[in-house]
């Protein structure tokens, strides 16, 4: 499908306005320094405006998370060079946020986390904190539903097991959060 | 006894839990990114260079300030200057690739462009206000279509900075490329310039060249930058994202660190090793 300019501009500026922010908070969440989200945001908005005959009207959200994979990997290979790309958003984004110190249970979890492989750490990312089903994780990473929920499924098995084991001689904090939850 | 679930707890860990990003990003931000955006070549709509050539301009409003300044630099009656200069890039074709080899990383974009277009290349260097240890390096951010069909690496293969130096970016491009490039390269930063990217803290005429920095204490390390004239602001981890301090306890470690202006660095700081 290949619109006139007018309605692909048209087409873009809603696919901008809707998704802006999720890919915004996906960038985010994997970065040590927010700022730097600014340019791989623009990047991957880029790469959508260029490319947006292949977005899928269904499934324009993953779609975009899984662009955004892809130029934050690039990001990475780079060692964390910055290029010169919206001086507003880095301006907006440069306040630090306030974090607090995750709680005393929360940190076995953290850490089980940081040991898995990247792989299985962006999928459950995907899952936990943009909220995927399979049918959008397998949007994402370009592989098929029932691959999505194997994945899926394994990498969450994966994550059970080293929490299991870095709480073993923590017992009762989980305990305590399972019974509640 | 049951477990949590797995996706409840990562869910407590969303760094962005409780501090929303998109909160901060006002209406400005987003209408000049997304006029930045549109006002770029797009797809199928690129095939009339000299429009697309035009529009190119706007594209990223800060890369844009940037080469402008940089051509006001040498905007000097006459040519004279950059003749005696000679060339900024070299040129040399291999099967089916071209090799472009930047030979004076202190060239201005104005030059770079210039020879670009001699010889039939629709490619725009940009350069980026950079600390001194990768200035004149690329940071291989292309815009345009089949721009990733360029290759970006750095001449002599494999160097790096330090310890070989020049060390200096190099193109691969397809012989018959026809689209549009931006290319971005590091520049010297002018005095308190915020810098757009930077290279380790310990890179070649960086603040803390030669010095074994990563593990000592916040109260060495500050004091050798504070010799040199710099000042340092720290951010500490805290979960998946860093908090910003101003000063932390002497006695905390540095983990790593980068120039953020000419005179000012951040150091990644830890309470423990």
């Amino acid at each position: 499908m290949s619109d006139s300019p007018p309605d692909r501009l048209v087409r873009f500026e809603n696919l901008f306005t809707c998704h802006h922010d999720p890919v915004l908070r996906y960038v985010v969440r994997r970065l040590d320094i927010r700022e730097d989200a600014a340019d791989l945001v623009a990047e991957t908005f880029l790469i959508a405006w260029r490319r947006l005959d292949d977005v899928p009207e269904k499934q324009a959200l993953p779609w975009l998370y899984g662009v955004a994979r892809r130029v934050l990997a690039n990001h990475r290979r780079g060692e964390q060079r910055r290029h010169g790309l919206a001086d507003k958003l880095r301006e907006d984004l440069r306040a630090m946020p306030t974090v607090s110190e995750p709680s005393f249970e929360l940190q076995y979890a953290a850490e089980a986390f940081q040991q898995l492989s990247d792989a299985d750490r962006e999928l459950l990312s995907l899952a936990a904190w943009e909220g995927l089903d399979t049918a959008q994780l397998a949007a994402a990473l370009g592989c098929s539903r029932g691959t999505a929920a194997v994945r899926l499924h394994r990498a969450r098995r994966r994550l059970e097991r080293l929490i299991d084991h870095s709480t073993s001689g923590h017992a009762t904090a989980f305990a305590t959060r399972g019974d509640q939850a | 006894m049951s477990k949590p679930d797995t996706l409840d707890l990562l869910r407590q860990l969303d760094p962005t839990a409780g501090d929303d990003p998109a909160k901060a990003v006002g209406d400005d931000a987003r209408t000049q990114l997304l006029g930045g955006i549109t006002a770029s070549p797009a797809g199928a709509q690129t095939r009339r260079p000299r429009v697309a050539a035009r529009r190119l301009v706007p594209v990223l409003a800060a890369a844009a300030v940037i080469a402008a300044v940089a051509v006001t630099v040498v905007r000097l009656p006459g040519d004279s200057r950059q003749e005696a200069l000679g060339p900024a890039l070299s040129f040399t074709t291999e099967g089916k690739f071209l090799k472009v080899r930047v030979v004076d990383p202190e060239a201005d974009s104005a030059r770079f462009n210039k020879e670009f277009k001699e010889h039939g290349l629709d490619i725009k260097l940009k350069l980026i206000p950079s600390s001194p240890s990768i200035v004149g390096q690329h940071t291989a951010a292309g815009f345009g279509p089949d721009s990733e069909n360029i290759e970006t690496t750095v001449y002599p293969a494999g160097c790096d900075n330090p310890p070989s130096y020049p060390c200096v970016p190099e193109f691969t491009i397809p012989v018959d490329y026809k689209g549009h490039a931006e290319l971005y390269i590091g520049r010297a930063a002018k005095p308190g310039e915020r810098l757009v990217q930077s290279g380790r803290i310990d890179g070649r005429g960086e603040p803390l060249q030669g010095v074994t920095y990563v593990g000592q204490t916040v109260a060495t390390v500050l004091k050798i930058l504070e010799e040199g004239g710099y000042t340092a602001e720290y951010r500490v981890k805290v979960g998946n994202d860093h908090q910003s301090r101003d000063t932390v306890p002497p006695g905390w470690v540095v983990l790593d660190g980068s120039l953020v202006t000419t005179k000012h660095a951040v150091l990644f700081v830890s309470p423990k090793r």
